[in-house]
């Protein structure tokens, strides 16, 4: 039968018919197992794949070795999908993969609990069988690392990143789901942490300062290969703090990253500077570390008793194990606990001699002291140590790097590097204003001739690296886009110049428009309750019906008040690829109505006197979303800010929550009553290294709750007549506009911008 | 006398800081206008009230607001059978008849509404009332104090330099450790172990002051706190209710605030 061509065969549920249950063929006596309901589907499955898989295939061996438990655990619907799946894996002739997924599946029960886990599980493997077809094998082989440490429910959001960080690279992506690309482990490290490190951090450094009057800097510490043990670290007022503790999770892990970053805090307050470890072994630093530990934790427990129920519990070293690395975590749990008993000599000595030097534990020298002796102690018991694999014990101490100054060149940290990259970002930051001057100064002038600077990829720096949103696995994906500075092209201001006169119809209405809004005018508002003068004409109605023997309108008050308009608003183009189309067969493009409507804005705006901002973006995948400001609060809309509109050049992909995020910090500062972030755009989010639209849609959804909930409303004018829906998705159907004839956009625009600001 | 209402009876509680006393009683004596500067609930008011009654002068206090127009304060017209009749307001009241007249909070007042303390606070002490044509000479007992909160200084809540120039000053912040635990162990009646705890944990909130805090927590809710523990409630959870949900909307700055509690005890 196996030999017939696929087109001879007979259909399977014939087939199944004539030869009885495939169920019962491809698993004998499970078929009783299966509730009635489901054997249909659960045929169906079975018989497709016995005609795709011989009797006596790897396939159906695997399957057989597999399915009993998958039957227990689960039920017949996963059974289903993972035979519907390996089906249609061996269809396209990849039966070798059918077999590494079925071979899977006793892994994957070892972590998936339930029948919708399986199912979480099995749509990942069908994502990746479709779009990392290259990468399954790796996949497979690493089920047990991943559902380890992330469970079915992590797992989609991680290979998603991972698909998307490879941005359609075949050998990028086999390199991150192998993980010999040592970005895969850290995004792991993101992913499994149950507790992100960036949600606790505000937490802590408010505990941090609280208790310690010190504001500590917080920082998930360097990704280390997979094999290092993590621990916490520390450098002067910087405390480096693992993503997560691998195995744990939830509760456990805040309690364990909040004892990690209070035992530094301990250090902070109390162990001074570095000291020079000269030449002392690394036992003896291992031993007077860890005496420091307990002395630190001992005068911060005398001021914060509470924190003993934070750290003790750590401290489980049995009394027993005579390794060094065990009697030395064993000296430290007699230190943290004085009702523990441990009888071995080493760590009694150890206690008394800390005990005694109570009184002067303040000089270094007396701890220096007593670690020596006791190194030399285990010196004399021949116990091996070694520092390469010696662990701080318990977890959540740090690894002691921060209490000494060592004279190697290497100290093993990148973090160092990391701050002095952050503060260089922070320099160019503040500096982007001066090369911009220059360059208009020598090139932007209005009668000099168009002199484009092509931007040069070398001359584009780094602004800040913007989060993205998962909307599959529900969290944030830090430091995910990173945000460019490229340099302004400049084109001549008169170009906007002759926009705006080109119009002067629109031009003259606007500003009357304007003039009737202004802003800041009082108002005289009468007949109140309560006020600073009388309202004659009330009062004296009033008087009239009390004269009457009428009761009176007691609200005979009058009030000035100042209509005032107390707000800044961002304006932010998108000059994606897709502006450059043409309307209707005219040569205009999209993108020079834009320009348009932007200038008579920012004049309309530049008339009212509110503070505003212009900026426009594009993006050509996570690495480079290109945010340029055209015109800052603050600045005037001048010849300087003209230009650089007049350069701006569309074209690439629109990555727009990232250009939201990059806005909503643009105009958080102002300090005005409102906020208003109006964006302008003709089309889907979209990038190039992103398969599923659906994700920037929500990833830009987020962007504006985000700014929503930093009090900053965002609003819409949409020219993709049919982008309804998911301007709608991304900004609530009241805060999107839809305007049909791209060409009235500029003499909308005005009117709208007015209407949301009154 | 129409001021009598104003007048003290009973000694509030004060604990003296520093020489703050003989200061005031100076100032008092030569009228001179009194600006209070110190954190929320670290005892201004107390303070004022207490010298009022050692000073036996009445005392005619404004809590100031945002809405708070000069009308407010000097007074108006309002309506009667008769017609329209004049009614002071609590600055004039005490201005007119020689109290000390408090005026708390006067940041928050709009710097408009404050102008009309100008010729009170020079040599003039003089209050014109535009709307009724009058020019009041202040009492030789009147005296003005405000008070002033540098914790919400921001560029919209300061007062005009040309007020400030006007005042002589007293800089007030809570009182050292053992003597805020003694004035919230008698204020809360609870033991001074207990209060000195509640001390320990208000100075915690007072290191996140400018940390996301802008104002630690305050005599005055610590006394709240204690007033709790004295009818049974625990430690923690007076803390929660009166310190820690009051202080502050921020979940992370709470949860920071609950640890650090649970830390001191």
């Amino acid at each position: 039968m196996t030999q017939l061509a696929e087109a001879d065969r007979p259909d399977p549920l014939t087939l199944a018919a004539s030869a009885g249950s495939a169920t019962d063929r491809l698993l004998p006596g499970l078929t009783a197992r299966v509730p009635v309901e489901d054997r249909a589907a659960l045929e169906r499955a079975a018989a497709t794949f016995c005609v795709r898989f011989q009797p006596a295939s790897l396939q159906r061996r695997a399957l057989a070795a597999a399915a009993p438990a998958l039957l227990d655990r689960a039920g017949a619907e996963p059974l289903a999908r993972l035979l519907d799946l390996a089906s249609d894996l061996g269809r396209r002739g990849r039966g070798g993969d059918a077999t590494l997924v079925l071979a899977a599946v006793p892994r994957a029960l070892r972590w998936l609990s339930d029948a919708d886990d399986l199912s979480a599980w099995l749509a990942v493997v069908a994502d990746v069988a479709e779009r990392a077809p290259e990468s399954l094998a790796a996949f497979a082989g690493e089920t047990d690392h991943l559902l380890g440490r992330l469970g079915a429910r992590g797992l989609a959001g991680f290979v998603g990143a991972l698909i998307d960080l490879a941005a359609g690279r075949d050998d990028l992506r086999q390199a991150l789901f192998s993980f010999r690309d040592p970005r895969a482990e850290t995004l792991l490290l993101r992913e499994a942490a149950d507790v992100p490190l960036a949600r606790l951090e505000p937490r802590l450094k408010g505990l941090v300062t609280a208790l310690w009057s010190v504001e500590p800097v917080i920082r998930p510490s360097p990704a280390g290969g997979a094999q290092t043990a993590r621990r916490s670290s520390f450098d002067g007022r910087i405390l480096f703090l693992p993503d997560a503790y691998r195995g744990v999770r939830g509760e456990a892990a805040v309690t364990l990253i909040k004892a990690a970053a209070l035992h530094m805090g301990a250090h902070l307050a109390h162990s001074g500077r570095p000291r020079p470890a000269k030449a002392l072994k690394p036992l003896q630093i291992a031993l007077i570390s860890l005496l420091e530990d307990a002395r630190a934790e001992h005068l911060a427990l005398a001021q914060y008793p509470g924190l003993n129920r934070l750290w003790l519990p750590f401290h489980t070293a049995p009394a027993e194990g005579g390794t060094a690395e065990a009697l030395l975590a064993r000296l430290a749990r007699v230190l943290a606990d004085p009702d523990h008993e441990d009888p071995d000599p080493f760590v009694q000595k150890g206690r008394a001699a800390f005990r005694e030097a109570r009184d002067s534990w303040d000089d270094p020298d007396v701890l220096r002291r007593i670690g020596s002796g006791l190194g030399n102690d285990l010196g004399q018991m021949r116990l091996q140590f070694n520092s390469k694999t010696y662990a701080v014990q318990p977890l959540y101490r740090d690894d002691n790097q921060g209490l000494w100054q060592f004279d190697l060149p290497d100290q093993e940290q990148g973090a160092p590097d990391e701050i002095s990259i952050s503060v260089r970002i922070e320099q160019r930051e503040t500096q982007t204003e001066e090369p911009d001057r220059r360059r208009t100064e020598d090139g932007g002038d209005e009668v000099s001739p168009v002199r484009l600077t092509e931007a040069d990829p070398e001359a584009a720096f780094p602004l800040c690296r913007l989060p993205e949103w998962d909307a599959v696995s529900h969290r944030h994906r830090p430091d995910w886009v990173q945000v460019m500075e490229h340099p302004s092209r400049m084109a001549p201001a008169a170009i906007i110049d002759r926009l705006l006169s080109e119009r002067p119809d629109l031009v003259r209405r606007t500003s009357a428009l304007i003039r009737q809004a202004r802003a800041g005018q009082p108002v005289r508002l009468r007949r109140q309750a309560e006020g600073d003068r009388l309202d004659l004409e009330a009062a004296l109605r009033a008087r009239i019906d009390l004269a009457g023997g009428h009761a009176p309108d007691t609200r005979v008050y009058e009030t000035r008040t100042l209509n005032s308009r107390d707000l800044s608003v961002l304006v932010l183009l998108d000059i994606s690829e897709s502006t450059k189309d043409t309307i209707d067969g005219s040569p205009v493009s999209v993108f020079s109505i834009l320009r348009e409507a932007a200038a008579h804005l920012a004049a309309a705006m530049a008339e009212a006197g509110d503070p505003f901002a212009l900026a426009a973006f594009h993006s050509d995948g996570r690495e480079d979303l290109r945010y340029h400001r055209i015109k800052r609060f603050g600045e005037a809309f001048d010849t300087r800010a003209k230009a650089r509109l007049a350069g701006l050049r569309p074209g690439l992909s629109t990555r727009m929550g990232g250009a939201l995020r990059m806005a909503t910090r643009d105009i958080q500062p102002m300090a005005t009553h409102r906020r208003l972030v109006l964006i302008i755009t003709d089309g889907e989010p979209s990038d190039i290294d992103i398969s599923d639209p659906k994700h920037l849609v929500e990833d830009a959804r987020k962007a504006v709750q985000e700014a929503a909930g930093a009090g900053i409303d965002v609003f819409c004018v949409g020219l993709d007549r049919t982008g309804d829906t998911y301007l709608s998705r991304i900004f609530g159907r009241q805060n999107v506009i839809q305007i049909d004839r791209v060409t009235a956009l500029p003499d909308r625009l005005p009117k709208l911008y007015l209407r949301l600001t009154r | 006398m129409v001021l009598t209402p104003y007048f003290l009876a009973d000694e509030p509680f004060y604990a003296p800081q520093a020489d703050e006393i003989e200061l005031f009683t100076a100032a008092h004596a030569l009228r001179q206008p009194v600006m209070i500067k110190g954190p929320t609930g670290c005892g201004k008011t107390r303070f004022i009230e207490h010298m009022a009654w050692r000073l036996g002068r009445p005392l005619v206090t404004v809590a100031c607001h945002e809405d708070m127009t000069a009308s407010d304060l000097v007074g108006r017209f309002l309506l009667d059978a008769d017609g329209t009749v004049w009614h002071d307001g609590p600055l004039t009241l005490a201005v007119r008849h020689g109290a000390i007249c408090y005026l708390d909070e006067i940041v928050e007042a709009r710097q408009d509404t404050t102008v009309v303390i100008h010729p009170l606070t020079d040599d003039r002490r003089i209050l014109p009332l535009d709307k009724k044509n009058e020019l009041v000479r202040a009492h030789p007992d009147f005296q003005l104090v405000i008070s002033y909160n540098p914790g919400y200084q921001s560029v919209l809540k300061d007062l005009k330099e040309s007020t400030k120039q006007r005042f002589v000053g007293l800089d007030f912040t809570y009182p050292d450790a053992a003597r805020e635990a003694r004035i919230v162990a008698r204020e809360a009646g609870i033991d001074e172990a207990t209060a000195t705890l509640l001390v320990k944990v208000a100075d915690r909130s007072r290191n996140l002051k400018g940390h996301g805090l802008d104002e630690g927590a305050s005599t005055r809710m610590l006394i709240q706190a204690g007033r709790l523990m004295a009818r049974g409630i625990s430690l923690t959870a007076a803390c929660q209710m009166a310190l820690v949900l009051p202080i502050t909307d921020d979940p992370d700055l709470r949860a920071s605030l609950t640890d650090a509690i649970a830390a001191c005890q």
